[in-house]
């Protein structure tokens, strides 16, 4: 929060709270404790052989950039038009028609003008004007161009890193401008002068020393799957086996870092556990594919190209046919539009088959790599598990859409086909806040940070908001979703603005309602708490 | 008598009350706070427009405080994650006085009016002093949330996952 005080001059003069009208140009940024996130540990950034590394922080008025950093910019931005079409094109198509506007979660939740996606975008739009076209360089302001100067830098600094590329703008843009692929480019050249910051930084470091954002080495991922087993066994009363870089297995299963580590992820761990024990899949995890996130995503397209290579090589090493790929957000944005051309073809696997009930993942052909709740509900289709909805009945439940597998890959309807059949309290929130539409959590891409809990609050009000309405209405008190940042950052938003709402996997209402060969009177949740429905089944 | 007039102008005192917060925002955004309709794509606008009905009804009705409270913790939640200071958070709540005096204008010359405008003043400012709480209330919750989430990260890094029992 901005640390302003009223002097007693202003006083005696009668204190204005209007807003003062200016030109969004002519408006200074103001770097405020609680809407910024630190800059990148030295040591992190040099692990990754970036540019310009030094020891330097958002609030501090030297940012020490390069003396030719402008050269820098210019270059790296002339470069970027050449290589990706696209950029050129939303440079030049925007009509500033204004449908995007009001569209963004961090408008909503602001007012702050410069987070309307069309004017977001023209923070950079107005650089390339002035630079790169014949109508801005003579004309200059008059065209809507505007130099680039120091403040220009930390202006993109301060708002790019507060759109969280969910790409909910676009859906509303006449001429489908991605004003993610906008942030991700300014974002990669705000690293060229040394500008990343360390949430995004020292994940991607752990995750190319290790292949996981958390650092955790292979002993440590064996000690964690191996605990989880422990822990599901004495929910259970079934020991299941979970196999960590066996070659030959016929698939290989990737999940975020998040699942064997953080809460409420871990039980959607658990659940996939169980299932893949009931239905007797021959599968492996591996210790070094062990994280499908990718914070390369929210640093540039090479650092992508670079965290997400693990995941081929790791599944021909140990000879895999395919990979399932568990919940997980911006991991999915990665798999299912990057992957085939950054890392593919990958001609060494089969195009997924389940073993189970024989359908073909013919939308997995390229990828080879199947969501697991199209895994999930295809087996529910074809009855191959049993499941006790009244399980979940201590569960009043709703279902976010993450940004990144309901606008970046379409799944929409399979987590709700699990969910109505693992569940029976289960409510929609309204429709313009789900599915295609759905808001973000306010934390993605990398800026889910304590330092940035303000702004995090702000940008995820209006889903909350919406979370709102159906605990009101319903009774909702059960968010479920299939990303792991959202697992992350749902709850701290849900306790700010809706308390008495938790988050979960859909895998953990799969684990709570699936029936297992040789179970326990499973009289406890996944959580280790009472489960629900029990009274009811206790009288049968 | 100020009431049945309040009551009368109730529509005008509430807009030009919700205009002069709106108008603590940016100029480009005051139209879409106070226009989109949706509770669901303008949250922010809508919650304002609601809860400042509830409490201008409590105010020239029963002075409900729990009511008042409930209305001043709901809109300060959203104020105290803005970019406002403490007091521009708050201070929407004194322009209510601004906004019946304009609405009310020669009405207000009637002494026994104006008497009685005062004392609705100053239970005004009794709801700024309830302001402060809640909205004290809100940035306590934030400051809970930023503490309880640093001590999980902690744990998260330092000792991996614990056992229930242990």
């Amino acid at each position: 929060m901005a640390e302003k005080l009223i002097k007693p001059e202003d006083l005696a003069r009668g204190i204005s709270y209007k807003h003062p009208e200016k030109d969004w140009r002519d408006v200074p940024t103001e770097m405020k404790k609680g809407c910024i996130n630190y800059g990148a540990l030295p040591a992190s950034a040099d692990y990754l052989d970036l540019p310009n590394v030094k020891k330097w922080q958002p609030m501090h008025d030297d940012w020490q950039l390069p003396e030719n950093w402008k050269e820098i910019i210019f270059e790296g931005l002339k470069e970027r038009l050449k290589k990706f079409r696209s950029l050129q094109l939303f440079m030049d198509v925007c009509v500033r028609c204004g449908a995007c506007a009001d569209k963004c979660h961090f408008y909503i939740g602001s007012g702050d003008p410069k987070n309307m996606p069309v004017l977001r975008a023209e923070l950079l739009r107005a650089v390339y004007r002035s630079n790169f076209t014949l109508a801005g360089k003579i004309l200059g302001r008059m065209a809507g161009g505007r130099e680039l100067t120091k403040d220009v830098i930390k202006e993109w600094f301060f708002y790019f890193y507060q759109c969280t590329e969910c790409r909910r703008c676009s859906v509303f843009c006449p001429y489908g401008i991605d004003t993610a692929e906008i942030t991700m480019m300014v974002r990669e050249l705000l690293n060229l002068l040394g500008l990343g910051i360390d949430w995004i930084t020292t994940p991607a470091a752990n995750c190319f020393r290790t292949g996981n954002h958390l650092g955790i080495q292979p002993h440590g991922f064996k000690d964690s799957v191996d605990f989880a087993v422990d822990d599901l066994e004495e929910n259970c009363g079934v020991r299941v086996e979970a196999p960590i870089n066996k070659k030959g297995a016929e698939v290989l299963v990737v999940v975020p870092s998040a699942d064997y580590f953080g809460d409420p992820h871990y039980y959607g761990f658990l659940g996939y556990m169980a299932l893949f024990h009931e239905i007797g899949l021959d599968y492996t995890f591996s210790a070094f594919a062990s994280e499908g996130g990718n914070f390369g995503l929210f640093h540039s397209n090479e650092m992508m190209k670079r965290l997400n290579n693990k995941i081929y090589a790791e599944a021909k090493r140990l000879g895999v046919k395919w990979i399932i790929g568990a919940e997980c957000g911006h991991m999915w944005r990665v798999l299912h539009q990057y992957m085939d051309t950054m890392n593919g073809p990958a001609d060494f696997l089969e195009e997924p088959v389940s073993p189970i009930t024989g359908t073909k993942f013919e939308n997995a052909k390229a990828t080879k790599m199947v969501h697991i709740c199209e895994f999930t509900a295809d087996l529910i289709k074809h009855n191959k598990i049993k499941l006790d909805p009244s399980r979940n009945n201590h569960w009043n439940v709703t279902y976010h859409d993450s940004c990144n597998t309901a606008r970046g890959m379409g799944l929409l309807e399979e987590p709700r086909y699990i969910l109505k059949n693992t569940c029976n309290k289960f409510h929609e929130m309204p429709e313009n806040t789900i599915r295609e539409q759905t808001f973000c959590c306010g934390s993605g891409s990398g800026i889910g940070t304590d330092e940035n809990l303000e702004m995090r609050m702000r940008g995820g009000f209006p889903r909350a908001n919406a979370v709102k309405y159906v605990q009101e209405k319903h009774g909702v008190n059960l968010l479920t979703c299939i990303c792991a940042i959202d697992k992350a950052t749902l709850p701290p938003l849900l306790q700010y603005w809706v308390p008495g709402v938790e988050v979960a996997a859909i895998h953990e209402l799969v684990g709570n309602a699936l029936v297992m060969t040789g179970e326990n009177d499973r009289s406890i949740d996944l959580r280790g708490d009472k489960m629900g429905g029990k009274e009811d089944t206790e009288d049968v | 008598m100020l009431t049945s007039l309040l009551q009368k102008k109730r529509t005008e005192v509430l807009d030009k009350w919700l205009s002069l917060l709106v108008n603590t925002y940016p100029p480009e955004s005051v139209n879409f706070f106070l226009n989109k309709k949706n509770q669901f794509a303008n949250p922010v606008g809508c919650t304002f427009a609601k809860e400042l009905g509830i409490l201008l009804d409590s105010l020239i009705g029963d002075q409900n405080a729990e009511v008042i409270s409930g209305a001043l913790h709901t809109i300060n939640k959203i104020r105290a994650v803005q970019d406002f200071s403490a007091s521009e958070a708050v201070a929407y709540i004194f322009f209510l006085k601004t906004a019946i005096r304009e609405e009310l204008g020669d009405e207000l010359k009637d002494t026994k009016v104006l008497k009685e405008l005062l004392s609705l003043e100053s239970a005004i400012d009794g709801m700024g002093l309830i302001a402060f709480d809640t909205y004290m209330q809100n940035r306590e919750t934030l400051n809970q949330i930023k503490f309880s989430d640093f001590k999980r990260r902690s744990e998260f890094f330092g000792g991996g996952r614990k056992r229930s029992d242990s």
